[in-house]
């Protein structure tokens, strides 16, 4: 009797799911039937600022899905900028694709990319796109402060610190010169920390904290990377930059500890379609791709990083978005208008 | 062409007419002002204009502008300085001496221009600096190498190999019978070698000193790796258009360059043109043996090149170590992982390895070309084409990426994501090598053995092919060898240039370590010195004695 209701159980489970996961993908599985006859022999060209194997494990589920061929390469935020702008009135990619959205937002303002707007769009907070369907939001990167622990267990524990893990911590002058940032005048992630401070404590504090903490930084990188590498390489104890960063350097096994502060800043990492490149189709079908939940397992899979879309599942050992302690309210319009501004006053401190 | 240019100036009408009887040099000489116009005034113009007089204003009213100017001189000067001084002793060691073991030191003087300089620099840090392998982990030392000492060793290091192989280049051209005539006339030791060997080697020395000079002001990745807070203009130009998206004042900074450039050409040239060095006379010399030195001196110098060469083996070590063990520093399992991904699964290796070669050819044969005709020929324009061809070394080489796609983007001639946009940004870049060094070997041979060639009835390609060519035979060889190794691993004038289908390993190998693939980005930098190598004994092996390698 028992194992009939068991197995009755089951089965209606079985046929709901099921009949779920039919009526789910009712909408979605003939269209993308469509799009793998309607891409297939097709190509997309690519400019990627992720890293390497995150656009690989993309694009090889993109032609899974669809058919198409997608060739890349990789180019840091900043030189795929300089080279779009370059390439503007003839551009020889379809799509950018990663790099920080306040460059996203640049390239919209300088007419190199176009709007899309995708029947996908819902897929994600309205906060992670732009209105206007320039860009969209890939996934979430959010400033941490890194440790590199055997250093920190060898030299510093002893003298009855405990380990820095808020904002406040760095100013022990015990870190002097122990602490490496990226620069926030060269690199996105730098300018991120100030503007995200000084949009959360206000400018007179920010900027006096700000000062106390330049006395202790030894020195300011112009990539966003190198401050996790050097930290992990034991060069300095303290690394302030994204997290995703730092996780990358511990898994290789250089262990930082790491801790995403309170009020911590936080940038987008976005999609941009650009105006101009040959395969419009393609891009857009890229772009839907992108929105979706499998997508944005990949990014979190290889990112470490926390994707738009709130389907996809969170890192391991990581919080979902709502319950990290980061600064909601932070402002990238806001925080692009007063950088020139905001950066001399810093070099000023 | 011929008529245009004629109605300028009475002087150039003359050296033009001298010229008409010579159609086919009026020709090259036509097609190489084409060239340059196209490839490197048009493309300078393009980014020349990109900033707008207030970018000009602000680059000129702020601090940091001028610090990184001053910086700028001062790290090139010193780093100029000494890796002349070591590169002469070196040479010197190499050409006036017997000693031990010379095939070893000659091969090892290469190898900072076989490994990227973002690996070898990467390694030098490891070894020496704040948590050095060993400065920290065996001395105990606390040091800190990110500032200008840092940068200056590191410079003179990796341009070492260029001091070394051009004035290895010109002592070798020097004729030996002057000096055993002084050594006859009583000239002994260092007397000798101030009045007669330094003095042939003046101009030599003079254009190797432009060339390393120039070309350090232009360095990157160094001053990137090692610089930290202490800024050069390379550095604050690629930093202010990728860093701070601000393409005009990046422009402006590029620009800045070329007026060090320019004050050096021009003080060379009117220093070397005042005076004649030549020693090729084609008087016989065969069978006469070179001075050599004092067994003091010798093993002086033998002193000193095994430590340069155990300093450059530790930090080729350390590369060979990433490349081939889990982790460095924590587990030293072998193992060929990252060999077989960097190297073996990557068509980027092929890619650098064709162009390498077409820079190679062309900067080669360009280069003879150039100096043939600067230094053999009267025609007009002759200083603005010597000019034009130094210039694009003092041009930071992401610059001239940056100019080439802006040029060639769109339009008439579009070669964006071409192979051919590659080479020629490589080809700029390498061609003042080329050219120097035959403008150094050509200004030490005597023009009467062209002027006995010529009245013997043969004209002037025949004279340039049986008798020029052949005696540059070593600055031939060195500005293929250097050129070919310097393209596989140019790293700042490609970074614009490459597409999906033309990846470049040098560029692979600064995007992984970048990512923090330190171990698959050595091992694609211990491939990319085993392709040098393996391109160099197949062309020994294929031209036998027609070409040195690494006799240079």
């Amino acid at each position: 009797m028992k194992f009939k209701k068991v197995a009755a159980a089951c089965l209606t489970g079985a046929c709901l799911v099921g009949a779920l996961g039919c009526g789910g993908g009712g909408g979605d599985k003939p269209k993308a039937d469509n799009n793998a006859q309607s891409l297939k022999g097709k190509e997309l060209v690519m400019y990627v600022s992720f890293h390497e194997d995150t656009a690989k494990e993309l694009s090889k589920l993109f032609k899974e899905k669809t058919g198409c061929e997608v060739k890349f390469i990789r180019l840091p935020t900043g030189e795929a900028v300089a080279r779009l702008q370059a390439e503007k009135d003839a551009p020889k990619a379809d799509l950018w694709l990663g790099g920080t959205v306040d460059a996203h937002e640049l390239m919209k303002q300088k007419g190199i990319t176009t709007p899309y707007k995708s029947k996908f769009d819902e897929n994600l907070p309205e906060k992670y796109r732009d209105k206007e369907g320039f860009w969209k939001g890939t996934y979430v990167e959010t400033l941490s402060i890194g440790v590199n622990e055997q250093r920190f267990e060898k030299e510093f524990k002893d003298k009855g610190l405990k380990m820095p893990e808020t904002l406040e911590d760095l100013l022990n002058p015990a870190y002097k010169g122990e602490i490496i940032m990226p620069d926030p005048a060269k690199s996105g992630t730098g300018y991120t920390f100030v503007s995200s401070l000084v949009q959360s404590m206000g400018e007179e504090k920010a900027l006096a904290y700000l000062k106390q903490l330049k006395g202790s930084v030894a020195q300011l990188t112009p990539s966003g990377f190198t401050p996790a590498q050097k930290c992990g390489a034991g060069e300095f104890l303290i690394t302030v930059n994204f997290l995703s960063d730092q996780t990358l350097v511990n898994n290789k096994g250089q262990k930082l500890h790491r801790t995403v502060f309170k009020d911590a800043g936080w940038s987008l990492c976005g999609v941009s379609k650009l105006k101009g490149g040959a395969h419009s189709a393609e891009a857009d079908a890229f772009i839907d791709f992108m929105l979706s939940k499998e997508a944005g397992d990949i990014l979190v899979k290889t990112t470490n990083g926390i994707a738009c879309n709130p389907k996809s599942a969170v890192p391991e050992g990581l919080k979902p978005l709502n319950e990290l302690p980061l600064f909601d309210k932070y402002d990238f319009a806001q925080a692009g208008k007063v950088k020139d501004e905001l950066l001399a006053k810093f070099a000023a401190l | 062409m011929t008529e245009s240019v004629s109605r300028e100036k009475s002087g150039w009408a003359a050296e033009l007419k001298v010229l008409t009887r010579e159609p086919q040099i009026l020709l090259v000489i036509g097609i190489l002002f084409v060239l340059f116009a196209c490839f490197i005034i048009y493309p300078f113009i393009k980014i020349i204009l990109v900033p707008s007089a207030s970018d000009w204003a602000a680059a000129f009213t702020g601090k940091e502008f001028y610090e990184a100017f001053w910086h700028t001189m001062a790290s090139s000067l010193l780093a100029t300085t000494s890796a002349m001084v070591l590169g002469f002793m070196y040479a010197y060691a190499m050409n006036y001496t017997e000693m031990p073991c010379k095939r070893f030191f000659q091969v090892v003087a290469l190898l900072p221009t076989m490994a990227p300089s973002v690996v070898s620099g990467l390694a030098f840090i490891m070894l020496f600096g704040r948590r050095g392998f060993i400065t920290w982990n065996i001395l105990g030392l606390k040091t800190d190498l990110y500032g200008w000492f840092g940068l200056w060793v590191v410079q003179t290091i990796a341009f070492f190999p260029l001091a070394y192989i051009t004035i290895s280049g010109v002592l070798k051209a020097i004729s030996p019978n002057l000096e055993l005539a002084a050594q006859n006339l009583g000239a002994r030791g260092f007397y000798l070698f101030r009045t007669v060997t330094l003095k042939l080697a003046t101009p030599g020395l003079a254009s190797a000193f432009l060339l390393v000079g120039i070309s350090s002001l232009a360095d990157f990745g160094n001053p990137m790796l090692v610089g930290a807070n202490y800024h050069v203009l390379a550095t604050e130009a690629y930093a202010q258009v990728v860093g701070a998206w601000n393409l005009p004042m990046g422009a402006v900074l590029s620009v800045v360059l070329v007026v060090p450039t320019l004050l050096v050409f021009f003080v060379q040239r009117y220093y070397l043109e005042k005076n004649s060095y030549v020693t090729v006379t084609g008087k016989p010399v065969s069978g006469l043996n070179r001075v050599t030195v004092s067994p003091a001196v010798r093993w002086m110098l033998f002193g000193v090149c095994l430590f340069i060469a155990l300093t450059i083996l530790l930090i080729i070590g350390v590369v060979f170590m990433f490349a081939f063990t889990r982790t460095f520093g924590y587990d030293y399992t072998f193992t060929m992982d990252y060999f077989v991904e960097g190297v073996l699964q990557s068509a980027s290796m092929k890619n650098s390895w064709i162009a390498s070669i077409a820079t190679a050819g062309i900067t080669t044969v360009l280069g003879i070309l150039l100096a043939f005709l600067t230094l053999r020929r009267r025609f007009p324009g002759r200083a603005v084409l010597d000019f034009l061809a130094m210039l694009p070394v003092s041009l930071p080489g992401t610059f001239i990426g940056l100019a080439l796609i802006m040029a060639f983007n769109s339009g008439v001639v579009e070669l964006t994501g071409t192979l051919t946009i590659i080479i020629i940004g490589m080809t700029l870049r390498q061609l003042p090598v080329g050219y120097r060094q035959a403008v150094a070997g050509l200004s030490q041979i005597d023009k009467s053995m062209e002027q006995a060639s010529t009245n013997l009835g043969a004209d002037s390609a025949r004279t340039f092919f049986k008798i020029v060519v052949p005696m540059l035979k070593n600055a031939l060889s060195i500005s293929l060898v250097y050129s070919f190794m310097k393209s596989m691993n140019t790293l700042s004038t490609v970074i614009f240039l490459i597409s999906p289908e033309w990846n470049l390993a040098s560029v692979n190998i600064m995007s992984l370590a970048n990512q923090g693939f330190l171990t698959v980005a050595s091992a694609t930098a211990v491939g990319m010195m085993l392709t040098i190598f393996a391109t160099f004994g197949l062309a020994k092996l294929l031209l036998r004695d027609q070409i040195n390698i690494f006799d240079l």
